[in-house]
C-alpha cells in the first residue's frame, strides 16, 4: 500500500480497475443465459466513471462480477478483470477476503441500505469491522474514529448514533451509515450501485455531494452505476452507456451529454422529460430485450431509428474513436443526424 | 374561468350545499376543503391508540375537469395519502371532499359508486395485478363488478381497451408476469379505464419505469386524456416529469400544501423557500450542473409524529428566522391562481 495517494502521471494514466471483454452467464435448470457480453470499462485513481443504462442492460451484473458477488449460477465465462495490476477474474471468496477485496480495498454501496446493514448489530459495531481492516485500534480509538466518520457523512448526534441499531435510523441516515462503513476502511475503489435511487431529492444532493467530496479528498476511484442522467451529469468524469449487456458508447461526461453519438444514447437522451409544459416526450419504442431472446447483429437494431439492413446481421464491435471515446455502431462511418 | 372564479373565492367552506354559479359547478370535478387525514399511533399489548400522526393537515385544493394536477413532494409529505383520501381509501378526520361527476349526483359513501367516477394506477404494476388472473379478466374486473357488460359484449369491450392502451390483442389470455414492466403498467391503465371514470389518480405511475418506457406511458396517458376528457391527479416526486406533464402543481411538505399554481408559474418562479429548495436540489442533465454547485439543505427531515411548530420547513429553511416557530399555517393568494403558504421571509409570488 502506498503511504499517500499521490497521483504521479504514470499511476493516474494506468487504470486501477480494468474490465476487459467480460461476459457473464447465469445458468439454472432451464438453461444458461449470457446477461453480459463483451463489457470493457476502466477507471483510474481519483476518477469517477458512471455506468448508465436501463434495467436489464447488465450494469449491476458488471459490478457484481467485479466484486465477486455474482451469486449462485453466475460465472464469468470470458474476459478479464484486473485490479491494481492483478488479475482478480476468478478468485474465490476466501482469496478475495485475504487480498482485502471485500471492503478494505474495494468498498461497495448498494441501493438498499436496509438489506446491506445487519439488523442485530449496532452501527458502531458494524463500523468497527471496517475500521479494524485498516489498523489495530483500541476501543476508545475505534469510538473516536467511528464518531468522526458519522460526522463526515452528516449524521446528527454521531456519538449517540454509534449505539443505535439500523432500524432506529431513517432511510437516508442508513444510506449515509453505509457510505461511512464503505469509506471507513479507506478503500482504493468505491463502487456505488444506484446509491441514491431510493432517496428524496434533497437527501440525494446531500449524499452525492458527500461521496464526491470524499472521493476527491481520498483520491478514490469511483464507479457509480445509475439509470439517471442527472446523477451522471453531477458526478461523472467519464461515462459508459450500456445496452442489453454491452457497452455501446463511452466518452467524457461532456461528450456523452452534449454530443451523444450512438443512436441508443441519442434516443435515451431524447426520451428524458424536458420539463417544458405541454410538450410530448420523444418516446423510444419497445423495451430492452431479455437475455433469453437477444436480437441478432446489433442488439439495438429492432428499436433503432436509423438501422439499416446490415444491422440485423453484423455484430458491431466497440471501436475506439479517440482517446476518451468509443462506440459500438455500424453506422459510425456515416453518422445520420 | 376568471369570471367564474371571483364569486367562488368568497364562498365559505360551510356553504358548500349552496349551489355555486352554474359554470363553476360544471368546471369542477373535485373539491378538497381543509382536509386532514390522521393515522393512529398504537402502542403496547392492547394496541391502544396513544396519539395521531397528521399525514395531511388542512389541505384545500380543487380539481378542474380535464386538467392534470400534480402533487409533488418528498416521501412522507402526504401526497399519496391525499390521493387515497380522494379515492375514499383513507378516512378523512376533518374537512370534506366532494366529487362533482358529470351525472350530477355526488356519490355517497359507497366505494362501488365511487369506482365509476375515480380510479387509480399505482407505482408497482406487478404488485397491483393478481398473478393468477389473465390480463383479460384483470381488465374486465371493473366491468364485471359494476355489471356494465356481459359475455361477448364484455370481451369486445376488453379488446377495445387493450387497443386503447396499445397492447397486442393476444395479451388477453396472458398472465401479468409474461409482460414487460411497461406492458404491465398499460394493463393497470386499461383496468382503470374500464369503468369509464372521470378521474384517475396516478400514484407514481411512471416512477418505476425506465426513461424510454416512461416516455411511452406519459404519451399514452396524454392521448387518453385528450380522447376521453380525463382528469388526472398525478402524484410524483419527479419535477422534470411534472413540469412537462401537468397543468397545475401542488407542492407538499410534511402534510401541508406549501405552494400551488400553474406548473409554469410554480416551477419558474417558486414563491416558497421549500419549493425553491426542492427545485434547487433536483439534478439536471447538464455537465455544468456538477454536484458541487447543488445547494444542500442542512438539518434532518423531521418526523411527521413530531413536526416543528409554526412553519414546518423552518428547521431546514435557509432563510428561517425566530418568528417562524410561531407562524400560523395558511395559504396566501387566490385558490384559482398562484398560492403560497405563509412565510415570514416574504413570498415572491
Amino acid at each position: 500500500m502506498p503511504l499517500q495517494p499521490s497521483l504521479d502521471a504514470a499511476s493516474a494514466r494506468s487504470a486501477l480497475l480494468a474490465v476487459e471483454n467480460v461476459a457473464v452467464t447465469y445458468s439454472n435448470r432451464s438453461g444458461s443465459h449470457e446477461v453480459c457480453s463483451d463489457v470493457t470499462l476502466s477507471v483510474g485513481r481519483g476518477e469517477a466513471l458512471a455506468v448508465i443504462g436501463e434495467s436489464g442492460s447488465g450494469k449491476s451484473v458488471t459490478v457484481l462480477a467485479v466484486t465477486g458477488l455474482l451469486g449462485a449460477g453466475g460465472t464469468i465465462t470470458q474476459g478479464s478483470i484486473r485490479f491494481d495490476g492483478e488479475d482478480i477474474t476468478r478468485l474465490d471468496d476466501r482469496e478475495r477476503r485475504r487480498r482485502g477485496l471485500r471492503g478494505r480495498r474495494i468498498g461497495m454501496i448498494f441501493q438498499n441500505p436496509s438489506r446491506a446493514l445487519d439488523p442485530v448489530f449496532t452501527i458502531g459495531q458494524q463500523l468497527n469491522e471496517a475500521l479494524r481492516q485498516t489498523d489495530r485500534f483500541s476501543q476508545p480509538e475505534l469510538r473516536r474514529k467511528g464518531t468522526d466518520w458519522l460526522r463526515h457523512v452528516g449524521l446528527p448526534d454521531p456519538e449517540e448514533a454509534l449505539d443505535r441499531y439500523p432500524h432506529q435510523l431513517s432511510g437516508g441516515q442508513r444510506q449515509r451509515v453505509m457510505i461511512a462503513i464503505a469509506l471507513a476502511s479507506e478503500p482504493d475503489l468505491l463502487i456505488a450501485d444506484e446509491p441514491t435511487t431510493a432517496l428524496d431529492v434533497t437527501i440525494q444532493a446531500q449524499v452525492l455531494g458527500l461521496i464526491r467530496r470524499l472521493q476527491r479528498e481520498l483520491g478514490l476511484a469511483l464507479v457509480i452505476v445509475t439509470h439517471d442522467f442527472g446523477v451522471v451529469a453531477a458526478m461523472a468524469d467519464r461515462v459508459a452507456v450500456m445496452y442489453a449487456g454491452q457497452v455501446v458508447e463511452t466518452g467524457t461526461v461532456d461528450e456523452i451529454i452534449r454530443a451523444p453519438r450512438h443512436p441508443y444514447t441519442r434516443a435515451l437522451m431524447a426520451s428524458l422529460p424536458t420539463g417544458i409544459p405541454g410538450t410530448r416526450v420523444t418516446a423510444l419504442p419497445g423495451s430492452v430485450p431479455s437475455a433469453r431472446s437477444m436480437p441478432s447483429g446489433c442488439r439495438f437494431h429492432p428499436r433503432c431509428p436509423v438501422a439499416v439492413p446490415a444491422c440485423s446481421v453484423t455484430r458491431p464491435v466497440l471501436d475506439s474513436l479517440s482517446e476518451s471515446r468509443a462506440m459500438r455502431c455500424l453506422l459510425e462511418e456515416a453518422p445520420a443526424s | 374561468m376568471r369570471t367564474t372564479s371571483a364569486p367562488r373565492t368568497d364562498r365559505k367552506p360551510t356553504s358548500s350545499h349552496v349551489d355555486a354559479p352554474g359554470l363553476a359547478k360544471r368546471d369542477l370535478l373535485c373539491e378538497v376543503e381543509a382536509v386532514s387525514v390522521r393515522y393512529p399511533i398504537r402502542r403496547g399489548f392492547f394496541q391502544r391508540i396513544v396519539g395521531h400522526v397528521g399525514a395531511v393537515e388542512s389541505a384545500t385544493l380543487e380539481l378542474r375537469r380535464g386538467e392534470t394536477l400534480a402533487l409533488v413532494g418528498e416521501s412522507g409529505c402526504g401526497k399519496s395519502t391525499l390521493g387515497r383520501a380522494i379515492l375514499q381509501l383513507e378516512p378523512v378526520a376533518e374537512g370534506r371532499i366532494r366529487l362533482l361527476p358529470r351525472g350530477g349526483d355526488t356519490p355517497g359513501a359507497s366505494r362501488r359508486a365511487l369506482a365509476r367516477i375515480a380510479q387509480v394506477v399505482f407505482q408497482d404494476p406487478l404488485g397491483s395485478l393478481d398473478p393468477r388472473w389473465t390480463v383479460g379478466d384483470l381488465i374486465a374486473e371493473g366491468i364485471d363488478v359494476q355489471r356494465l357488460a356481459r359475455g361477448a359484449e364484455r370481451d369486445a369491450r376488453v379488446r377495445e381497451l387493450l387497443a386503447q392502451v396499445e397492447l397486442p390483442a393476444d395479451s388477453f389470455h396472458k398472465y401479468p408476469h409474461q409482460l414487460s414492466g411497461g406492458q404491465q403498467q398499460r394493463v393497470a391503465i386499461a383496468r382503470a379505464l374500464a369503468t369509464k371514470p372521470e378521474l384517475i389518480v396516478l400514484d407514481e405511475a411512471t416512477s418505476a419505469l425506465d426513461v424510454s418506457v416512461q416516455a411511452q406511458i406519459l404519451n399514452l396517458l396524454r392521448d387518453l386524456q385528450a380522447e376521453h376528457g380525463l382528469t388526472y391527479l398525478f402524484i410524483s416526486h419527479d419535477l422534470a416529469v411534472v413540469g412537462q406533464f401537468a397543468d397545475r402543481v401542488a407542492v407538499m411538505y410534511l402534510g401541508r400544501i406549501m405552494e400551488m399554481g400553474a406548473v409554469a408559474d410554480v416551477l419558474a418562479e417558486p414563491g416558497h423557500p421549500y419549493t425553491r429548495a426542492l427545485l434547487g436540489s433536483a439534478l439536471r442533465v447538464d455537465p455544468e450542473a456538477r454536484i458541487e454547485t447543488i445547494p444542500v439543505l442542512t438539518g434532518d427531515v423531521p418526523s411527521p409524529r413530531n413536526p416543528p411548530s409554526g412553519c414546518r420547513f423552518r428547521n431546514r429553511c435557509p432563510v428561517a428566522m425566530p418568528g417562524c416557530a410561531a407562524l400560523p399555517y395558511g395559504m396566501t393568494g387566490s385558490l384559482h391562481d398562484h398560492q403560497v403558504a405563509a412565510c415570514l421571509a416574504g413570498n415572491s409570488a
